[in-house]
């Protein structure tokens, strides 16, 4: 039976346990259905083992909104997926984490043949590793504003083709939450960019 | 023979297998102890020169429609004149006269490297021949690295304790009893705490990582030299970009690039 036919209080206690197993009620993962914008996220906490303290621990439900996000996109919701988390604060630490106001766009499938480069770069490309932040530079033609954009971001995948001729290496990246350096004398105050150590 | 590729590096895949004795097998009353000479069993195979294209991808596309914990992928394509790498030829250089069968195959360890430095370490999943006419032969292989292998692997029931990300990262590794060796793991602390919940009885490996990977949003992976690595999820920090790449004639310069939405 769809799982769209039964309630919330259904679903939550279907949920209620810490087996690993992935069905139609209980998801591995935060399937969404804009891949865009989340603003309602729906984080369940698996009960505990039962004790004699607490002979029937039950499922603790958390839903971290952004009204803002909704007032402009409309609702975007996860489905509730039961966590393995301990206390509701890592519940609603984890939600406001996943919950992401605006449509995100980011520089990604990076090209670069190790042909054309040197040496040092050659190593520096080929031994890159997932979750090395990187920065990308876009300079564009007069009449674009602005003239560039640097990205900061996380390498999330990498793709090596290797031929007899050629080493191409993409990289997949995802974006980066990055402060710059507060340096001082140099950085603007009051510019949300840059912070402390 | 490892493979040159002009202007890019030098390249070497290797398999771990049995077959004919290596040339430096340490010979009883010939060979000096502490010399190069190596005891017989299963050794890295140079296979470099039978080799002409490899696919490597590691990690995800997009990281918001995509699991962590996905399991690294490669292939390549063995071109076989000499018919080394068929399962019917007995006088192949890998052919193990001991089990009666070649020794590289399904399950057989594979490494690939440039210049010295890891690219994907893993095993073969998929060995599959193709012959022509008159006489020559191909193999096409796939290989994952040890995430794959975790599909297959079933927990027993267990309680635990409230733990760290990183603990019940290590708790469930060593429940499963993988990537237990020296340097084999590579686990951060996390920001999430897990909590008591007992493990089911059949619990799969992968699944039960995905759990907790659920919890803290960070990375699973298995990195270019086959360490298992879980990394927290990175809270805003200063940061420093390792490398830069640029199209304004300075850094790294790229070819093409996406614009990635999500």
């Amino acid at each position: 039976m769809p799982d769209y036919t039964i309630g919330i209080a259904e679903r939550i206690a279907s949920l209620a346990d810490s087996t690993a197993t992935s069905n139609s009620v209980h998801q591995n993962d935060f399937t969404v259905t804009s891949q865009s914008v989340i603003n309602v996220v729906n984080i369940a906490l698996a009960p505990a083992a039962p004790t004699t303290l607490d002979p029937t621990p039950q499922t603790t439900v958390i839903t971290t909104t952004d009204q803002g996000s909704i007032d402009a996109f409309g609702i975007n919701e996860t489905d509730i997926v039961v966590t393995l988390l301990a206390t509701p604060a890592d519940g609603i630490a984890l939600g406001q984490y996943m919950i992401r106001s605006v449509p995100a766009y980011w520089f990604s499938n990076l090209q670069v043949q190790l042909n054309s480069l040197t040496d040092t770069q050659k190593s520096t490309v080929a031994t890159l590793e997932i979750g090395t932040q990187i920065s990308v530079i876009k300079s564009f033609p007069a009449g674009v504003v602005p003239s560039s954009v640097t990205e900061y971001l996380f390498v999330e995948g990498i793709d090596h083709e290797i031929t007899p001729d050629q080493h191409l290496v993409t990289i997949y990246t995802g974006p980066a939450t990055t402060y710059l350096a507060f340096i001082l004398d140099t950085s603007t105050l009051d510019d949300s960019t840059y912070g402390l150590g | 023979m490892a493979t040159t590729i002009p202007n890019c590096g030098t390249y070497l895949i290797e398999a771990y297998a049995t077959g004919a004795p290596p040339a430096n097998a340490f010979k009883l009353d010939l060979s000096a102890l502490d010399s190069t000479a190596v005891l017989g069993g299963a050794t890295w195979y140079d296979i470099s020169q039978y080799i002409q294209d490899v696919s490597i991808f590691r990690g995800r596309q997009n990281v918001f429609s995509e699991s962590s914990v996905a399991p690294g992928r490669c292939s390549f394509k063995i071109y076989d004149p000499n018919f080394y790498f068929s399962v019917v030829n007995t006088a192949s250089p890998y052919y193990n006269t001991t089990d009666a069968r070649l020794s590289i195959g399904v399950s057989t360890p594979v490494r690939i490297s440039r210049n010295s430095e890891y690219l994907f370490v893993g095993i073969i999943t998929t060995y599959d021949q193709n012959i022509m006419q008159p006489n020559y032969s191909t193999v096409n292989v796939t290989c994952s690295d040890g995430i794959q292998a975790m599909n297959k692997i079933k927990l027993n029931a267990a309680t635990t304790t409230q733990q760290s990300y990183g603990d019940r990262v290590t708790f469930a590794l060593d429940a499963a009893n993988v990537f237990k060796g020296a340097g084999e793991r590579n686990i951060s602390t996390g920001v999430s705490t897990i909590g008591a919940v007992p493990i089911e009885d059949g619990a799969g490996l992968r699944d039960y990582l995905l759990r907790i990977q659920n919890c803290e949003q960070g990375r699973m992976f298995v990195s270019r030299s086959g360490v298992f690595t879980a990394q927290a999820r990175v809270l805003p920090e200063i940061t420093n970009p390792l490398v830069t790449l640029s199209d304004t004639g300075t850094n790294i310069p790229y070819q093409t690039f996406d614009i990635a939405n999500a």
